[in-house]
């Protein structure tokens, strides 16, 4: 595939050219710390926690920490944070008023927020460097012949996104590029540099694509959170997005402070299950600390133990060509299309017209570990396989643990956490819980019920089968846990407390969002126009502190519902569904 | 009410043969290789102007493409006034396929008279070069279950470079005329059991249903 991999001295990246398929672009391992060369990111210019995230220690991201080199590391970022306190992101988003950018907002339905991004990353494409590292450029430009390491450079100890900034060159542009041009609709942005060469127009960008990397915006401050993810996308505005970061940072130092205090009581270690940390997961566990607590009150932890080299071996079964695996090809049909919007999933097709983008995904180290959990699960549960949504799951695991601790986590929850059969063949565990949930609505909010059902009541006798439509809305929020629902933020903290509370907070979740938004659903009178509006209304929910909030209220708001509630009904159901259809195989 | 009526036209086919993709391509015309797998399911409604100058809302369903999702999507079948069959001419699975979701839509949305029912075929992605569904095998499976009035038309596009596409939800909106939309109006009173009359007359009111964008 790869013919030739040589490094650019002046701009040390490493640059692969595909015959086939033209550039492959791959993340710059050692990126320089001297400011020698204009054309890159100035490391001087700017100070920690960006310059000391500026190696990429993909091999130590690999190694599973030790708790103790997990805490060195959760330190670590402590300080880069209050380092940097004076340029919090507050300070600099009111600092400036975004237009907010909706191209592509078709699908860009990504949920991007999150954390904010301390500093800025100063980038010019004129020959001189601006020492006061404040001159910026809009940075969407590439052609085959323009190229430099633009994935993901990120550190683990660093809460600052440390995505390497791309060089921005104009070099003639090829075919592919103007094919590319054709295709997209492209904007031209003049973008004024600040400070020394304010008065300059530094760099007129080419969007070329969506599909192309944007770490930056017109100002230069990160788009992308710290998953990598956009921030801001069709319905979250640049300025709500703003607004949410202030106010949410602040509560995130005081979370993280609070999680090391705890852990620095046990020892480096996660304490026992307790109504105390129980409460310190509902208030959200600081990203860098997430992935573990994850793994470890999950069980996934025990069972990787119990069971140690099993997905080893899964994984060299799958690649065993006597191996026969149905379910590998419509993996791989999905492989491409689980996170590609995420700037560490983003498949290699960009400048490419090659489509097959199969071969392209060969280069991305996070779609090949997809591959191997997703094949390895399938082999593991066969009676599962693969079912779409899995790969969102596997995906987003991916992004906050290794590969082997990602396998189990996904294990753990589809088989000790989400009801059988949810992602089988008949999908009946699915089936059930949505009716579940309607059930739900019907007797706690009567009012959006008669909405949601189109005022006819339910007679669950005869049309448990024939679930009102919007079902087909609410059991996507179930498949993927709230993936690309909810916003990325208020999605993690609902995983944070799926993992230590389990499934009822699924239900939970679904009531919250049903109820805070009563009005907006009770305003609309179209059985189209609820759905569409249930469809959307998750979407915005950018404040999770809140919905969480309501979440786990006591009385008045009706979600406090129980596992031995949910178990009930879901019995319930299970029976009433049996029956059905054992009457209608008697009928025929 | 006549000039102007909402038709539901469901997508359906294997993963990944571009259903998200002709549907995007139809609205917004462009494409990007940046396509989410598609969970769950939403529509978009879309206005065609026919030749006699009549105009048709379209409402277009998309849903998840792999086979068991189709549990699910009861409701998502319910009341189609018509449906597309998508295949990927470069995968012969995908076409093979096609006949097991046409007998699975059939039997969710339990139409009148199946052999009547507006169907066509897209085989999808000719663009590539890496073909192995032929325009005749495609004729062939359409000829099989076309009826006799009702003969389904196959089309080959490419939802990346936007060939075909509008031509082939033009002649779905030509296809279902408002005469075919009461017969199965009526078909559907008779043959659902289950359905309530309310149920029947909610469904009517989804039909004229407020159209907007929903990102998918």
């Amino acid at each position: 595939m790869q013919t030739t991999a040589r490094r650019r001295p002046s701009l040390n990246v490493t640059r692969t050219r595909d015959t086939d398929y033209g550039i492959r672009r791959q993340p710059s391992y050692d990126f320089p710390s001297s400011s020698s060369s204009s054309q890159i990111y100035n490391p001087a210019h700017r100070p920690s926690p960006l310059s000391s995230s500026f190696t990429l220690k993909n091999q130590r991201a690999q190694e599973p920490p030790s708790p103790e080199h997990v805490l060195s590391q959760y330190y670590e970022s402590c300080e880069d944070k209050n380092q940097n306190a004076n340029i919090s992101p507050a300070n600099n988003y009111s600092r400036r008023r975004e237009r907010v950018e909706r191209r592509h907002s078709e699908d860009e339905n990504v949920n991007n927020l999150a954390i904010p991004s301390y500093g800025r990353l100063s980038r010019s494409r004129n020959r001189s460097p601006s020492p006061s590292g404040s001159s910026i450029a809009e940075t969407r430009c590439s052609s085959l012949s323009s190229f430099s390491g633009d994935d993901v450079l990120q550190s683990p100890n660093s809460i600052a996104p440390s995505y390497l900034s791309r060089t921005l060159e104009r070099t003639p542009s090829s075919t592919s590029m103007k094919d590319h041009m054709n295709m997209s609709n492209f904007n031209y942005g003049f973008v004024n540099g600040a400070g020394r060469n304010s008065d300059s127009i530094l760099y007129m960008a080419v969007d070329l694509d969506s599909s192309i990397v944007d770490l930056f915006d017109r100002r230069g401050f990160f788009i992308r959170d710290q998953y990598g993810f956009k921030k801001s996308y069709q319905w979250i505005s640049r300025e709500k997005y703003a607004e949410f970061e202030a106010v949410y940072s602040r509560i995130q130092a005081r979370r993280k402070i609070k999680w090391d205090a705890l852990l620095t009581e046990n020892g480096g270690l996660f304490p026992s299950r307790n109504s105390k940390i129980k409460r310190y997961i509902r208030k959200g566990i600081p990203p860098s600390l997430r992935g573990q607590v994850w793994f470890h009150y999950s069980g996934a932890e025990t069972k990787m133990k119990v069971h140690p080299g099993l997905y080893d071996m899964l994984v060299m079964k799958s690649l065993d060509p006597k191996t026969q695996n149905e379910y590998a090809e419509i993996i791989e049909r999905d492989l491409h299309r689980t996170f590609p919007e995420n700037i560490k999933f983003k498949a290699t097709t960009d400048f490419t017209d090659d489509p097959s983008s199969t071969l392209a995904t060969e280069n991305v180290p996070m779609i090949q570990s997809l591959r191997r959990v997703l094949v390895a699960f399938s082999l593991f549960s066969p009676n599962i396989g693969y079912c779409q949504s899995l790969n969102y799951v596997a995906g987003l695991l991916l992004l906050f643990m290794e590969e082997e601790k990602a396998f189990w986590t996904l294990v753990t929850m589809i088989h000790d956490y989400l009801p059988e059969n949810m992602y089988d063949v008949t999908m009946e565990g699915s089936n059930v819980d949505q009716a579940v949930l309607m059930m739900f609505i019907m007797e706690k909010m009567p009012h959006i019920w008669s909405k949601l059902s189109g005022g006819f009541g339910w007679d669950m006798e005869k049309l448990d089968g024939n679930m009102p439509i919007i079902t087909l809305v609410t059991s996507h929020w179930f498949l993927t846990l709230y993936i690309h629902i909810l916003p990325i933020e208020t999605m993690l903290r609902v995983w944070d407390c799926f993992f230590y509370e389990g499934n009822k907070v699924l239900f939970r979740v679904a009531l919250a969002i049903f109820k805070s938004n009563e009005n907006k659903i009770l305003a609309v009178e179209d059985a189209m126009e609820v759905f569409q509006t249930v469809q959307n209304i998750p979407k915005g929910i950018i404040d999770c502190h809140k919905l969480m909030g309501i979440c786990f209220r006591r009385r008045k708001v009706g979600c406090d519902i129980t596992r031995k509630e949910i178990e009930r009904r879901r019995n319930f159901f299970r029976e009433r569904r049996k029956k059905r259809v054992e009457t209608m195989l008697y009928r025929k | 009410m006549k000039s102007k009526d909402i038709l539901k036209v469901v997508l359906i086919g294997d993963g990944g043969v571009g259903k998200t993709c002709l549907r995007n391509q139809l609205i917004h015309r462009r494409f990007t290789n940046n396509y989410k797998a598609t969970i769950g399911a939403d529509f978009i409604t879309k206005e065609v102007r026919l030749d006699n100058g009549r105009k048709v809302m379209l409402q277009i369903w998309d849903t998840a493409g792999q086979e068991r999702f189709a549990s699910l999507g009861v409701a998502f079948y319910r009341g189609a006034d018509a449906c597309v069959l998508v295949y990927d001419v470069n995968n012969y699975l995908t076409f093979e396929h096609l006949d097991r979701w046409r007998t699975e839509f059939l039997r969710q949305a339990s139409p009148n008279d199946p052999l009547e029912f507006p169907l066509i075929v897209i085989g999808n992605k000719i663009d590539l070069s890496s073909r192995v569904v032929s325009r005749r095998q495609a004729r062939a499976f359409a000829d099989t279950y076309s009826g006799k009035t009702m003969k389904i038309k196959c089309f080959e596009a490419s939802a990346k470079e936007g060939i075909n596409v509008e031509a082939a939800f033009e002649h779905i909106a030509r296809m279902v005329t408002p005469e075919v939309i009461d017969m199965n109006m009526m078909g559907e009173e008779e043959c659902v059991v289950l359905k309530s009359s309310l149920e029947l007359q909610n469904d009517k009111s989804e039909r004229k249903g407020q159209s907007c964008c929903m990102g998918g």
